[in-house]
């Protein structure tokens, strides 16, 4: 499954693109903000792992573009951010992420969050 | 009081016996002058003339305003000097200095950001390497109490250090903010040192150098960002997603 990896912060992007492969996720694309996520995203991407404060478009207007587009208005998407007051988590929630990790983060984490995600499209689907 | 309290507030006292005595003569000539008209007109009363001349002779504190108003501007002169000292004592030590907090902490984040790529780096290197070793099938003899390969032991053990690395992005973001809010505190000290002195920053307007993100308005960093408590955060964010899933998020969220 192709992995999408949103972060304005190239560490952040090598170190969950590491934290995917170690758990079985090989395929990944990159991109640095929500505009250039939303240029990358198509049908072929299967999990969008999104930060929160990025510069030009950030985490939560990227996670409304997608939910709006038919291609990726199921796409299981995660937030991984600092962020982690319970109004921020709601307002995420409100825009329609699936899944919600505060950084710093685990890739065992990671790895509940990205299974309990897909089991739910899984159910979904059925 | 100290003496030189005491002073200025016996030159304050005699400074408004002598306003007082001024506007009490002011309305005194408007009498005056009312009177002359009257007697220029319909034949008023000399008597009340020399009443209000007697009682305009009756105010000697007069004479001595000119010399009041003299210190008193002296005064004034000597205070402007030391404000426009203190502006420039707030230039020099407060600004100058926030500006070279502000770059100081600049060169942190980026030798710091440039430490963290040379290990990811590194790690990237030892991982392909793992691997090479791997292919070569010389690990697996060697295996850990816990059954892993050495192998699999290593890139557990770097996979590890790379999850570290995330102090990188937590703690630049804490930067970022600290910056933002010396811009914030310099910007105010200059509104401050303009307040002193504003004919000066008229004429040599003070320099902002820290001129504020241009995407101020869309922060690219969480100022509460955080290297510690990332457990009991996590499970905040787990029990509110369960919530939010168990009740609906939509009901949740306009409560």
């Amino acid at each position: 499954m192709k992995c999408l990896v949103v972060d304005d912060s190239p560490t952040m992007r090598r170190i969950v693109v590491n934290a995917l492969k170690s758990i079985g996720y090989v395929e990944t694309l990159e991109a640095g903000d929500g505009h250039e996520a939303l240029a990358r995203c198509d049908g072929s991407v299967g999990l969008i792992i999104t930060d929160w404060n990025m510069p030009n478009m950030g985490g939560l207007d990227l996670v409304k573009n997608l939910r709006a587009k038919p291609e990726t208005s199921t796409t299981p998407i995660l937030m991984v951010t600092t962020r982690s007051v319970r109004e921020d988590i709601l307002t995420a929630v409100q825009a329609g992420v699936s899944n919600y990790i505060v950084k710093p983060f685990t890739p065992q984490v990671l790895k509940e969050k990205i299974d309990a995600m897909l089991a739910g499209a899984a159910a979904a689907a059925a | 009081m100290n003496p030189a309290s005491r002073g200025k507030t016996m030159e304050t006292l005699r400074l408004t016996s002598y306003m007082s005595d001024l506007e009490s003569t002011v309305k005194l000539m408007y009498q005056l002058v009312r009177e002359i008209y009257a007697i220029e007109s319909d034949g008023g009363e000399l008597s009340r003339i020399h009443e209000i001349a007697e009682a305009l002779e009756r105010r000697p504190n007069l004479t001595a305003l000119p010399q009041v108003l003299l210190k008193a501007y002296g005064e004034i002169t000597g205070a402007l000097g030391g404000i426009r000292l203190s502006r420039e004592t707030i230039q020099v030590h407060a600004v100058d200095r926030i500006r070279r907090t502000h770059a100081k902490l600049a060169e942190v984040s980026s030798a710091t950001e440039s430490a963290t790529t040379e290990l990811l780096n590194g790690l990237d290197r030892a991982l392909g390497i793992i691997d090479r070793l791997e292919q070569h099938g010389n690990g697996d003899a060697l295996r850990l109490d816990d059954g892993r390969t050495a192998h699999q032991a290593i890139r557990d053990e770097v996979n590890g250090l790379f999850n570290v690395l995330q102090f990188q992005d937590i703690t630049s973001q804490q930067l970022n903010a600290v910056n933002d809010l010396l811009v914030d505190v310099e910007q105010r000290l200059v509104a401050v040192a303009l307040l002193f002195d504003p004919a000066v920053g008229e004429d040599a307007p003070m320099p902002i150098l820290l001129l504020p993100d241009p995407g101020a308005g869309s922060k690219s960093y969480d100022q509460a960002a955080s290297t510690t408590g990332a457990d009991m955060r996590q499970a905040l964010a787990d029990a509110v997603m369960a919530e939010t899933s168990r009740r609906g998020h939509l009901s949740l969220v306009s409560a």
